[in-house]
């Protein structure tokens, strides 16, 4: 048994050195000094008043969205569809936003929308999952190109701004924009949304009945049922609480950044939010933390790639790197205390 | 029979005992096997039977005594050896790949394959060749996929037996076939006898062992505890020697059984649940038992008894509310199986405790703590959780207390429940079960795997639950367990339920005639 984890260990650690390896001879391949871009990243991110701003602003999705993975991920149901629930929340806070009155409670109505514009789309995959035993996975990745193609749809056309030009919408009305918070920066009210999320769902998670039915359905199905808990409805709950996180991202991004609907103004944050996520360990507490380290990342090789340092998706490169490593490690440590814990219990 | 005696045995087991942590599987087996010997191993779910096949087959090595193929001791350390001494296996769940023909199963199971050198047609000539000398027409070129089970176990028989096999282990072949099926798997088998082939058949179905069976050894808790001629026995024997009925063990019984006539005396009318004409299948399908009818009340302790598999499992799934019963209907505590709403959650709250039969997989939450595994059969409970927001100090009190109570032995309730010897988990499950006032107790197996004080235990608590007015049923492989619980009994057998019988007024001859599928002890 120990030799067995022994072994495991030592693959989790070979993987990871060769994932850094390859990642290395990337960068050298591109031209660049590995070392003169990691510290670049450091410098433009960590050491630069716009890098940090930037960063802030960025881990204000990521938090809300990673929340989203961590709840789902606890009952064991995959969610790759956050892309497509974060674009079905800003189209369904942009649709409402012309019949909203224009001022606080109009803004959260706002929010509000986002909120459930994210939750049905979650919840077609939740109704896909738990009433006809459908694979989430497929699900939820197929959902997501539907929602990009109705959402490139509806700004060429019903949803398209009055002057007809640029595939977008019309501005949203200032007083449905979240407020700046400090002068000076583009950091928003969102921030605050995001703390407010962090502190409901750690509660829900941790402390909640529902957070510990996820538990129970995604440790033990079979002790679920056992107890009276119907994995169904959880997987399908916990679909569209998850996107709901996801649309209410979309909502906030809509309101604190852009102002109007657009293509491509969150890329990729769905896959980011489930890196953030399991590097936080599903706990909801160290979300905000791990989303503030990607946003840190991606600014600073974001920098780098647009001073054509090195080519962009090498920060993609990067990213997948950083998470294996990461759970490479996760193992090592895992496989290790148990060992330990062996020990103690043969002694 | 034939050619015993004299004969050099093929395979012998001497004394050979096997141990897990603390639990012992196999207890000083002695067993031989003869040439051309059809043997049929015998016991109910646990008794040892699979780990005899596991020794045998390569997979496990014996911790004491020895196991002899033609007189020499042999070390099978792997399942390379054990086909090169000879023995050929065909497990219980078959281990063919799905999307292959059953030619390509039998090749990957050949040697020549890891170096590249199988060549197919002579392998498919050689198939043939076995397939025909032993009656079993086969689809070589059909995906496993698309095959019935009886196809697929002849893939896996012609798999075992192209290789030089003088022993055969079969593992609960006849589980899965139907009549037609069987018929020609005991065909087979008396043509590779003929042949001088020797068969180990394991089995709990009686009609198995005297359909084909030369000899038969009954195993229990471990040990050899029946070994004679097929033609010396009875099926009734088989069953008394499978359920256990030492001397010793009956006069406890029947004393118990006494002093049960004063408590059975305060039983009361109550119905707590009614089951009106129920059929049950397996998950494979086939009717476990049919026709059951049968009324729980308050203040009695009802046992099933009967050979595993035969519908205890989706009697108590259903009665618990996670399965629907496969015909007939169930009314339990204001609930009905007709109605919509026959859910686990709902029963649970209108007062069903469960206490299940395989409490790893599904009693518990092993990576979770005690204190929230508590939580699972008590999520409800206003003194737990208030607003849907958990009282965990609450929790921890209550959870603490009924470990005190029960002697559950653990450092705290934080604690990981895996943490716990199998004992302690049980009576954790039944702290938490027996807590909150239920009124109807399923207790499927609450005594398996538990040392002699924990069983006692568990024994005094279903006593005192039925004493307190609380029905109970429950689900053992254990005659004497039941004889010395039960208030009546009703035996699943052969698919159909025999019975409701009071304890005070059967014999445990007539139970074991009915656990052998007989309406009456025979003569």
């Amino acid at each position: 048994m120990s030799a067995q984890a022994a072994s495991f260990r030592l693959q989790a650690v070979l993987a990871a050195a060769f994932m850094v390896a390859m990642v290395v001879g990337a960068i050298l391949l591109a031209g660049a000094n590995p070392l003169s871009v990691a510290i670049g990243i450091g410098e433009r991110a960590l050491f630069t008043r716009a890098g940090l701003l930037e960063a802030v602003l960025r881990t204000i999705p990521l938090t809300i969205m990673g929340l989203g993975i961590a709840l789902a991920f606890k009952a064991r149901i995959f969610n790759i569809g956050m892309d497509g629930q974060l674009i079905a929340g800003s189209v369904a806070a942009m649709a409402v936003a012309p019949f909203l009155p224009l001022d606080a409670l109009g803004l959260f109505l706002l929010l509000a929308s986002g909120l459930a514009g994210g939750a049905i789309w979650g919840g077609i995959a939740g109704i896909i999952k738990g009433r006809f035993g459908g694979n989430e996975i497929i699900a939820t990745i197929m959902l997501n190109y539907v929602a990009l193609q109705v959402l490139s749809w509806l700004i060429r056309g019903p949803m398209q701004e009055t002057m007809r030009i640029i595939p977008r919408s019309d501005p949203l009305d200032a007083a449905l924009r979240l407020p700046i918070l400090f002068e000076a920066t583009r950091i928003h009210l969102g921030l605050v949304i995001a703390l407010f999320a962090v502190v409901a769902v750690a509660v829900l998670m941790q402390r909640s009945r529902y957070g510990f039915k996820l538990a129970v359905v995604g440790a033990n199905p079979h002790a679920a049922r056992y107890a009276g808990i119907d994995p169904r409805w959880i997987a399908g709950g916990v679909l569209a609480l998850s996107g709901a996180l996801a649309g209410l991202a979309g909502a906030v991004e809509i309101s604190g950044v852009y102002g109007r609907l657009q293509e491509g103004f969150a890329p990729g944050f769905g896959i980011t939010a489930i890196a953030v996520a399991l590097v936080a360990r599903l706990n909801p507490l160290l979300v905000p933390v791990s989303a503030f380290g990607f946003s840190l990342f991606y600014v600073g090789l974001g920098a780098l790639a647009r001073n054509g340092v090195v080519p962009f998706p090498i920060v993609n490169i990067l990213e997948g790197t950083i998470i294996f490593v990461f759970l490479a490690g996760g193992i090592f440590v895992a496989h290790r205390t148990k060992r330990v814990q062996a020990e103690a219990l043969d002694g | 029979m034939s050619g015993q005696g004299s004969a050099q045995p093929v395979v012998a087991l001497e004394g050979v005992t096997k141990r897990f942590g603390t639990v012992v599987a196999n207890r000083a087996i002695d067993l031989v096997v003869h040439p051309g010997e059809v043997l049929a191993l015998v016991g109910e779910n646990g008794a040892g039977k699979s780990t005899i096949v596991n020794m045998l087959s390569g997979l496990l090595l014996p911790d004491e005594g020895r196991i002899l193929v033609d007189g020499e001791p042999v070390a099978l350390t792997s399942p390379a050896l054990s086909v090169a001494a000879g023995i050929g296996v065909v497990h219980q769940h078959f281990t063919l790949v799905p999307t292959l023909s059953g030619l390509d199963n039998i090749a990957l199971a050949m040697p020549e394959l890891r170096f590249g050198r199988l060549n197919r047609k002579a392998l498919g000539i050689a198939v043939d060749a076995t397939a025909k000398t032993l009656g079993l027409p086969f689809d070589a070129t059909t995906r496993v996929e698309g095959l019935d089970v009886a196809q697929q176990q002849r893939i896996e028989i012609i798999k075992a037996l192209i290789h030089k096999v003088r022993l055969l282990i079969l593992d609960e072949p006849t589980a899965v076939l139907g009549p037609d099926d069987k018929a020609h798997l005991f065909a087979t088998i008396r043509r590779l006898k003929a042949e001088g082939t020797s068969v180990i058949l394991i089995t709990h179905k009686l009609e198995d062992i005297f359909a084909v069976a030369d000899r038969a050894v009954v195993l229990r808790n471990g040990a050899v505890v029946a070994n004679a001629a097929t033609c010396d026995l009875t099926p009734d024997e088989v069953v008394l020697h499978m359920v256990g009925g030492g001397d010793r063990v009956q006069a406890r019984a029947i004393a118990a059984g006494e002093e049960r006539v004063r408590a059975t005396s305060v039983a009361r009318p109550e119905i707590v649940c009614s089951i009106t004409d129920m059929t049950l299948r397996r998950t494979n399908g086939s009717v476990a038992v049919s026709g059951l009818t049968l009324d729980l009340h308050g203040g009695e302790i009802v046992a099933v008894a009967g050979v595993d598999g035969n519908g205890q499992s989706e009697l108590m799934r259903v009665i618990a509310g996670m399965d629907m019963p496969d015909g007939g209907a169930v009314e339990c505590l204001g609930h009905s199986s007709t109605a919509s709403g026959w859910t686990a959650a709902k029963l649970r709250r209108a007062g069903v405790a469960h206490i299940p039969e395989d409490r790893r997989r599904s009693g518990i939450v092993g990576e979770m703590s005690l204190a929230r595994n508590y939580l699972l059969r008590h999520g409800e409970r206003p003194d737990l959780v208030r607003h849907g927001l958990l009282r965990d100090g609450a929790l921890h009190r209550l959870a603490g207390e009924r470990m005190r109570l029960f002697g559950v032995r653990a450092p705290g309730t934080d604690e990981r429940i895996d943490s716990l010897s199998g004992g302690n988990q049980q009576k954790f499950v039944l702290a938490r079960e027996l807590d909150g006032e239920p009124r109807l107790i399923l207790a499927a197996h609450p005594s398996r795997g538990l040392d002699i004080k924990t069983i006692r235990f568990v024994h005094r608590l279903l006593e005192d639950a039925r004493d307190a007015g609380k029905s109970v049923l429950l689900v053992s492989s254990d005659l004497d367990e039941i004889l010395q619980l039960a208030d009546r009994i009703v035996v699943f057998a052969g698919g159909r339920a025999f019975g409701p019988a009071r304890r005070d007024e059967i014999s445990r001859d007539e139970i074991g005639a009915w656990i052998a599928g007989h309406a009456s002890v025979a003569a």
